[in-house]
């Protein structure tokens, strides 16, 4: 097989792990726009710390494509009002891997996941206050 | 004799249908709720995510084309210290694919070539995503994307510094 050929394959079959998320964040989103727990996840949130906390704990337990995330983040949350909220969002999807705590121990070891996931959950705040100053200077 | 097929659906699939159920029953509580999501179904999908996958899917293909791991287990086996840093975060940020994909060649690379601060700023650099620059400046404009990856690789070179630094007091004490 060709390397044009396999790369062509391999991106495929990434693509078709990615679409049905896709969809499903797609209808999930839709879904929560119309109701009225909409209006409540935006409302309850601000541009501060206890948000920024609020959402760190809440989005170290998940993880997946990075993709996903721009697309909820960009339908919940105005990058203007909520920018702090966007912020610790996105990198605490990408860096705190909670639930995968176990399989990062099996592989790596156990004092450094700990340390890892611990400063990595800090750093979600401080990235956004940072991205947050740096962004309003 | 006949063969055992595993017809197991795998999970994401299986997310998807569900998801898909339920907003089919959205439609006998309410016919407006069910053609409201359905109209933001469709505007958001057109709208902010079909030419986004497309462009992803054409950066994907190309970084596929290029990017081999024997090529950079190389690269990082002949290097000195600092360029392995660097190598970490370029690396990282121009992979792909879960996280847990990576971890058995993160435990070879540990094992043989790399510290926990290598390892820790590898794992890092992956919210820097070059594949979808694009997705990200469509979504949340130049400016706050090129803040938020710079922003991210300074945290990415701290987080070496503070790994290296906790293990050597832990490996003083």
């Amino acid at each position: 097989m060709t390397n044009t050929k396999k790369a062509f394959l391999k991106t495929i079959k990434w693509f078709k792990e990615l679409l049905p998320i896709l969809f499903w964040v797609i209808i999930l989103i839709s879904m929560l726009k119309e109701s009225w727990l909409f209006e409540y996840m935006t409302g309850y949130l601000s541009n501060n710390f206890k948000s920024a906390l609020l959402v760190d704990l809440v989005w170290s337990l998940s993880v997946g494509n990075i993709i996903n995330a721009y697309i909820i983040a960009h339908n919940f949350w105005d990058l203007n009002e909520y920018i702090l909220v966007i912020s610790t969002f996105l990198i605490a999807w990408m860096t705190v891997w909670f639930i995968q705590i176990p399989a990062e121990i099996h592989y790596l070891w156990k004092k450094f996941t700990i340390v890892r996931n611990i400063l990595s959950f800090s750093f979600s705040i401080v990235g956004a206050y940072l991205v947050y100053f740096l962004y309003n200077l | 004799m006949k063969k055992n097929k595993n017809t197991k659906i795998p999970w994401n699939y299986l997310f998807f249908m569900i998801v898909c159920f339920i907003y089919l029953l959205s439609v006998f509580f309410s016919f407006d709720y069910f053609l409201n999501v359905g109209k933001w179904v469709f505007k958001i999908f057109f709208e902010q995510i079909l030419w986004v996958l497309v462009i992803v899917f054409i950066f994907m293909f190309v970084l596929n084309l290029v990017l081999k791991k024997k090529s950079v287990k190389h690269l990082i086996k002949d290097s000195k210290n600092s360029t392995k840093y660097i190598f970490s975060i370029i690396w990282w940020i121009l992979s792909m694919g879960p996280a847990y994909i990576w971890y058995p060649f993160l435990k070879e690379l540990k094992d043989n070539w790399l510290n926990n601060g290598h390892i820790a700023t590898f794992i890092y650099a992956r919210v820097v995503k070059i594949p979808f620059f694009a997705a990200m400046i469509f979504y949340f404009w130049l400016k706050y994307t090129i803040i938020f990856n710079l922003v991210l690789i300074f945290l990415a070179f701290l987080i070496w510094v503070l790994t290296n630094f906790i293990f050597w007091i832990m490996k003083k004490s």
